[in-house]
């Protein structure tokens, strides 16, 4: 993914007007860490995917992936599938039952920008943010005139996708509307080796339908207030396989259906400014399994209601300050959870300074401290530092302490043969890093621009939560474990221009070593010191790009080493280390009033079988091609 | 092109990418499997869903254990959920649950001498009656259509189904008759059938306590068998106790009629279970309650101390020796042990072993 602006955005015709900006600005405080963003082009390519096949195909970190149309989940430095925050526009959209969203649930196309932040410089996200955030927001821009935009396309595995977005956006008032189907059969053969002798079968019981429609509105009342409103509603229909290792037919479907409204107001003042938002998310997760005819459905809703109040202050010219107070409250409706119907509240206030001694130097501080249901959670600070060696030398570093408090399922699950733990602690990470980046930016394109950026991290895991059986083989949660996880993330890119072909390297990195260090019930010392499972120690990709007048040619290499399937690191049941290649064509069309796009993409170019998740294949060479069109009426205002 | 720190970090990319992509793939090692004239074969479950179940070989004259063997000597995984194995005129019978499947081996060398795989949706153990046919226990497609299966062992293809009740589960070869214990599956049962090996019918019926289990035979040729009981839930999921059934072992006698059940002191997810019994027919052990308890067959009532306080998932009584070897799982995730004690109940050695190691079958 090329970190540096593209050639193509800075004389992108959308220049025009300044960002609306409305988001929390917490990321300002937590500048240092390692971040990867997607850009718009990367963006563009990963139209008609889902959040977790654009970060996974464009070797965002470790995505772990059951499978075409299976959940996707991140880890990042070694952590937890449940320890990444997601944010929409500053709000959390993890569930509170699993303490996961699914980023194969999440449209490309629904989200403008997106950002990919690892490690837990960034205390003030909150819960969950142990070993990273994802951060999706909206942009929007005045004055901008009438725009159509539709994306249609068509691949491997009778997959379809279309959306279509229209957007009036005028002096005061923007008004955007977008709608997305997409569905796949994703029934791609695959060789299954779990049956003698091995034979190549097709993937049974995978398709999946989604469909979703994104309302956002903007208003600016008067100079410095802003009203914002937005409604995503979303739902899904997934068929559920069975890993490759049952022989049993799959039955199970899943059926999601999403509803996000988010309503704001911002007060922009020249020396502070106020921001409110007030949201509702629920999400309906209906399970039914006709082969299981003792449970066959179940239903598992949540309903949260956030309100987070924020202010910015400048204090002098080189003193910022950001405080406010984000309320959470949260319910669970889940057959397992029996007669109760879980709620907690809570209440987290923060307060984050960032100070400028020198134009060379800024230092951060900043710390969070919520409260649930009257209990306080571990206290989570951050310390933050930059340093500007000289110009294009960065030196940074920070520590940081985050937590995760247990989720619903984890405290309330009551079922045959499984039963949730009341008792959980919060898991608690103590954090420290240390990084370099070296930036050679150019305004022209005659001379090449470079950037490179390495981090070195250092995390502690502690009471962290896993399920175990215990007497009379009742599965149930214990604060088990303490993690230690430390490893170097290291990213660069290269841009120049050879006659008239600009050409764009990148590559990223991470090597991960994640281990466990002490393991408190001491039956299974077997496992200390080893590796997690599915946390490969090395994964990197590398993306190269080349762009001659209107055609884009983009290919990306993506290497994730073996991953351990068993916590004592059998070598038997490791799954084996891949490199997967992808590889995209596009052509630009310029006319007067619109633009169009043809997009053709060749996934998995050498065809490689691997899987991310044991029992869980992946599919071979495919294709998807795609167009997109953009009808802009600028003076329609 | 030529400024100096394009070219030096186009060297720089280009030696980090050399380094990434180079796969790092193990040499296969496949070291000649020679399983000892004399020993047992420990299963190895493994987890739920995943295909890393697994059979470990203890060996009498070496006193050591080896893992992994199906997939060391056969180059693929053995699959997903062993629930059972059983040797028989030198094969064994490794019944896969999940993966719907039986893996027969030589005994000597593991090496795969046929994999029977229809017919057998949710298939739990494996009985030999004769050196032409095979009773394998299996709970259905929908866990509660129970059935024994008639296999015939030259061709190995079931030739017949013989409908027995719910969660078919461990079965007791007497004679010509094979007890069958009903555990339940995904609903409940309280019976305990009984097959005429010649008809393949069934012949007797015995109600126990709820979903028996497992049964051994008692030097008097009595018939011992432990029950899970029955767990009742109110709508909140916690234990309806007056609904629920105590967990419990029954003794029924040559004429297959129960002469009496005795009943453990509450109300658990899993009762007695893992019947075992010493060599001479005299004493049973069982796990029950996140310990392992023994009893006389003499006795007509439970013991109230325990013979071992330690949570095994899996139990087995050493034929040879009379060893109680218990099975310890302490996840599904990783290795799990073996602890074998002697009859007087002293730890005499722990190995370690495969993933959730549920049961022994012996050479």
């Amino acid at each position: 993914m090329p970190i540096l602006a593209n050639a193509q955005e800075i004389n992108s015709v959308t220049q025009l007007q300044e960002v609306v900006i409305e988001q929390s600005r917490l990321g300002s405080y937590a500048t240092t860490s390692y971040t990867l963003k997607v850009d718009s082009l990367t963006k563009q390519l990963g139209s008609a995917a889902s959040l977790a096949d654009l970060l996974r195909k464009h070797g965002f970190g470790h995505l772990r992936f059951y499978g075409p149309g299976g959940l996707a989940t991140a880890s990042f430095r070694g952590t937890g599938s449940s320890h990444t925050a997601v944010l929409w526009n500053g709000i959390n959209l993890l569930s509170p039952l699993s303490g996961q969203l699914d980023l194969s649930q999440v449209p490309v196309s629904f989200i403008d920008d997106a950002s990919v932040q690892t490690g837990g410089a960034a205390s003030l996200y909150g819960n969950g943010s142990i070993g990273g955030t994802i951060q999706l927001n909206s942009k929007a821009r005045f004055s901008e005139g009438l725009r159509l935009n539709t994306f249609s396309s068509m691949g491997s595995f009778g997959s379809y996708y279309q959306d279509v977005g229209v957007s009036w956006s005028g002096k005061k008032f923007i008004s955007s509307t977008k709608f997305f189907y997409g569905e796949s059969e994703n029934d791609f053969t695959f060789l299954n080796k779990n049956i003698f002798p091995a034979k190549k079968e097709r993937r049974d019981h995978t398709a999946t339908q989604q469909r979703g429609i994104l309302q956002q509105n903007y208003w600016q009342l008067s100079a410095p207030h802003l009203l914002t409103f937005k409604f995503w509603y979303q739902d899904n229909s997934y068929e559920v396989p069975n890993p490759t290792s049952v022989a049993r037919k799959a039955e199970a479907i899943e059926q999601n259906t999403y509803y996000r409204t988010v309503v704001g107001w911002h007060f922009d003042h020249r020396l502070f400014d106020l921001n409110f938002q007030s949201a509702f998310v629920k999400h309906d997760l209906n399970y039914e399994d006709a082969s299981s005819p003792s449970d066959p459905s179940s239903k598992n809703i949540f309903n949260t209601s956030i309100n987070n109040v924020e202010m910015n202050f400048v204090f002098a010219k080189n003193i910022y300050v950001t405080s406010g107070l984000h309320h959470t409250w949260e319910q669970g409706i889940v057959d397992s959870f029996g007669d109760r119907e879980p709620e907690r509240n809570r209440t987290a206030l923060f307060t984050a300074l960032k100070w400028l001694p020198t134009n060379r130097w800024e230092l951060a501080g900043a710390f969070r401290n919520e409260v649930v249901n009257g209990n306080f959670t571990p206290f989570a600070p951050s310390i933050t530092s930059r340093f500007k060696i000289k110009t294009g030398i960065e030196l940074f570093s920070s520590v940081s302490r985050n937590y995760r408090i247990p989720t619903f399922n984890d405290l309330y699950w009551q079922g045959a043969g499984a039963l949730g733990n009341p008792r959980l602690k919060s898991e608690t990470s103590f954090s420290h890093e240390i990084g370099f980046s070296y930036s050679l930016l150019k305004k022209s394109l005659s001379v090449p621009s470079l950037f490179l950026k390495t981090v070195i991290f250092n995390n502690d895991v502690d009471d962290w939560i896993q399920w175990n059986p215990t007497s009379g083989s009742i599965w149930s949660p214990q604060n088990i474990k303490k993690v230690w996880s430390r490893g170097i993330e290291l990213q660069g890119s290269l841009q120049a221009s050879v006659k008239k072909v600009v050409i764009e390297m990148s590559f990223q990195y991470t090597f991960t070593k994640s281990t466990n260090e002490a393991i408190y019930n001491a039956s299974a010392s077997n496992e200390l010191h080893k590796q997690l499972i599915l946390t490969p120690v090395h994964e990197g990709s590398f993306t190269g790009r080349a762009t001659w007048r209107k055609y884009m040619l983009t290919i990306v290499s993506a290497y994730t080493s073996k991953q351990y399937t068993d916590s004592d690191n059998t070598e038997f049941n490791a799954l084996d280390s891949y490199t997967v290649t992808s590889l995209w064509l596009t052509k630009r069309f310029l006319f007067s009033s619109y633009q169009g796009t043809l997009v053709a993409e060749l996934n998995n170019l050498f065809d490689v079988t691997y899987q991310s998740r044991p029992g869980y294949p992946m599919p071979g060479i495919n294709y998807k091609v795609g167009i997109n069109f953009n009808f802009v009426k600028p003076n329609y205002l | 092109m030529s400024n100096p720190v394009f070219k030096r970090s186009f060297l720089f990319i280009t030696l980090a990418l050399l380094l990434f992509f180079q796969s790092c793939k193990e040499a296969d090692t496949n070291p000649a499997i020679q399983v000892g004239a004399e020993g047992y074969f420990v299963v190895n479950e493994g987890g739920f869903g995943n295909s890393n179940s697994s059979i470990s070989f203890y060996d009498r004259k070496s006193n050591a254990i080896s893992n992994d063997l199906f997939a060391a000597k056969n180059g693929r995984p053995l699959g997903d959920q062993t629930q059972s194995m059983s040797v028989f005129e030198g094969k064994g019978y490794i019944v896969v649950q999940n993966s719907a499947k039986i893996e027969v081996i030589k005994l000597e060398d593991f090496s795969s001498v046929a994999t029977i795989s229809e017919g057998l949706p949710s298939p739990r153990y494996f009985i030999g009656i004769s050196s032409t046919k095979g009773y394998v226990s299996d709970w259905g497609a929908d866990g509660v259509t129970g059935t024994v299966k008639v296999v015939d062992l030259v061709t190995y293809k079931v030739l017949n189904s013989i409908a027995v009740g719910k969660g078919s589960n461990r079965m007791l070869k007497v004679g010509n008759l094979v007890y069958v214990a009903n555990a339940g599956g995904y609903d409940n049962d309280n019976t305990v059938k009984v097959i005429d090996t010649n008809t393949d019918m069934i012949v007797a019926s015995v109600t126990t306590g709820d979903n028996p289990n497992s049964l051994q035979k008692d030097s008097e040729g009595n018939i011992w068998v432990t029950a899970d009981g029955a767990e009742a839930y109110n709508s909140d999921y916690s234990i309806n106790e007056s609904k629920s059934t105590k967990g419990s072992i029954s003794k029924i006698n040559q004429a297959n009629v129960e002469v009496f059940r005795l009943a453990v002191d509450k109300v658990t997810f899993n009762g007695p279970s893992n019947l075992g019994i010493s060599p001479s027919g005299t004493i049973l052990y069982y796990t029950y309650d996140g310990a392992v308890y023994n009893m006389a067959t003499t006795a007509n009532t439970l013991p109230t101390t325990v013979f071992k306080a330690k949570n095994y998932y899996g139990l087995a009584v050493d034929p040879f020796n009379g060893n109680v070897i218990g099975c310890f799982a302490p996840n599904f995730s990783s290795a799990g042990s073996i602890d074998v004690h002697d009859a007087a109940g002293n730890l005499q050695k722990t190995y370690s072993v495969g993933i959730g190691p549920n049961g022994c079958a012996f050479k």
